[in-house]
């Protein structure tokens, strides 16, 4: 026997072979010397015999169940289908199921008139508002009206034309006036055009003295205040430069009028 | 087991043919179910041990190679490497080492063995002491010669002279 098959029975690889305990790579040694060598093949064929001998001295008889086990796990048949044939649904069942869609629908109607009720409501809501501002401006314009409405009317009320010169001749202007009130009115009829550079001013004459009470334009067309002067003996309209003057280019008046009732 | 028989059941399995399982159960299960419970030493591990290797068996028919082993070889070694990985999850599921008697593994069944394996039993039983401890270690407790020499505190050398001389005695003890 060669000393390299010798040393290879010696080893516990044959053995370790038989019980299938080796790697791949003692597996392909030993399977190499099995086919090489017969005596190595004759002493793997004992191995095997008494392997099969030791094992069948130790035998135990299984529980008879387990074949069938193991048939049953082997078994490829589908699982049963469930069964086709159906139970009648009883009828609480199909009354719970058309409540609940009729449940589900009425939510739904009932949600979806709620959503526009609230967009409904939203809406008044804003035009309410918008109507009471409106209302407020009204009643504002209307108190306004009314207080002009009331002067006018007013017996106490001196009604004053201013018309102009020559310089202006279709210059109109009319001013309220209500000495008991303690009120005065200004209305632009009409105002001739002017350069850009120049306005129409408003004067009252106070103890020798003229006090500015604004500038005319072409926006006093509606009738609009004027600070009152107790003392004021007559009303004068002047062209000034654009902006306005401190002082009044008396030179420059195109039309004045005399409060002659205002000083009482 | 007579080749005879060995063919037939190869040529079935290589078929496909479920008669196959039943002639392997039929003339295997009590051999292999013996290789298992004495690696496992528990019952319920072994049943499922033995139902697993069936399994494996039957889906691996086709790699089966008779030129590199004879069935029981194929069959055996299918057992016990899923003995030893049963019992191996076992333990890791426990925690602890199963504690059962060795004793008991024998009290199973025996009276339903068939008369030539009660035979053999007896035979074997014959055999001296030392021997029947390196066989059982080498091919029922899945360790090497070595692991057997460290556990068994015999020397290498020993171990190795064992096994084959108990071999040698146990081939001598069947055949008579």
């Amino acid at each position: 026997m060669k000393r390299e098959v010798q040393l290879f029975l010696e080893s516990d690889l044959l053995e370790r072979y038989l019980v299938g305990d080796t790697n791949d790579s003692e597996i392909h040694k030993v399977e190499a010397y099995i086919s090489e060598y017969p005596e190595v093949k004759a002493e793997y064929n004992l191995l095997q015999d008494n392997l099969e001998i030791l094992a069948k001295s130790n035998a135990v008889e299984p529980p008879r169940n387990i074949l069938n086990d193991i048939l049953s796990e082997l078994d490829e048949t589908p699982v049963i289908a469930l069964s086709q044939v159906r139970k009648p649904i009883p009828w609480f069942g199909i009354a719970a199921s058309v409540a609940a869609v009729l449940f589900g629908a009425l939510s739904l109607f009932l949600y979806t008139q709620n959503q526009s009720l609230i967009d409904e409501n939203n809406m008044v809501n804003n035009e309410l508002n918008e109507l009471l501002i409106d209302a407020a401006h009204t009643q504002s314009e209307l108190a306004d009206v009314t207080k002009k409405y009331d002067m006018l009317n007013n017996p106490e009320t001196n009604k004053y034309i201013l018309r102009g010169n020559k310089r202006a001749k279709n210059l109109k202007t009319v001013a309220y006036i209500n000495t008991v009130d303690k009120l005065s009115m200004i209305d632009v009829v009409d105002l001739p055009q002017l350069p850009d550079d120049q306005i129409y001013q408003l004067w009252a004459e106070v103890n020798d003295k003229m006090v500015n009470l604004g500038i005319l334009d072409e926006s006093n067309r509606n009738l609009i205040p004027v600070p009152y002067l107790e003392d004021a003996l007559s009303y004068s309209i002047t062209i000034e430069p654009k902006g306005g003057n401190q002082t009044a280019s008396v030179e420059n008046s195109v039309a004045n009028i005399s409060l002659q009732n205002n000083n009482k | 087991m007579s080749q005879n028989l060995e063919k037939e059941i190869t040529d079935l399995l290589g078929q496909g043919d479920q008669r196959a399982l039943n002639l392997l159960y039929e003339n295997y299960s009590s051999t292999l179910f013996g290789v298992i419970y004495k690696i496992t030493k528990n019952e319920a591990l072994a049943q499922d041990a033995l139902q697993e290797s069936f399994i494996k068996i039957w889906k691996n028919a086709h790699k089966y190679d008779r030129k590199k082993a004879k069935l029981f070889t194929w069959l055996y070694r299918i057992a016990r490497n899923t003995a030893i990985d049963k019992l191996r999850s076992f333990k890791n599921r426990n925690g602890k080492e199963v504690q059962i008697e060795d004793s008991n593994v024998y009290k199973i069944a025996t009276a339903e063995l068939n008369q030539d394996v009660m035979d053999l039993k007896q035979h074997v039983a014959t055999l001296d002491q030392k021997y029947q401890i390196v066989l059982d270690a080498l091919f029922f407790e899945g360790m090497t010669q070595q692991e057997a020499s460290e556990e068994l505190n015999i020397p290498l050398g020993t171990i190795k002279s064992r096994l084959k001389i108990g071999l040698r005695e146990l081939k001598k003890v069947y055949d008579e």
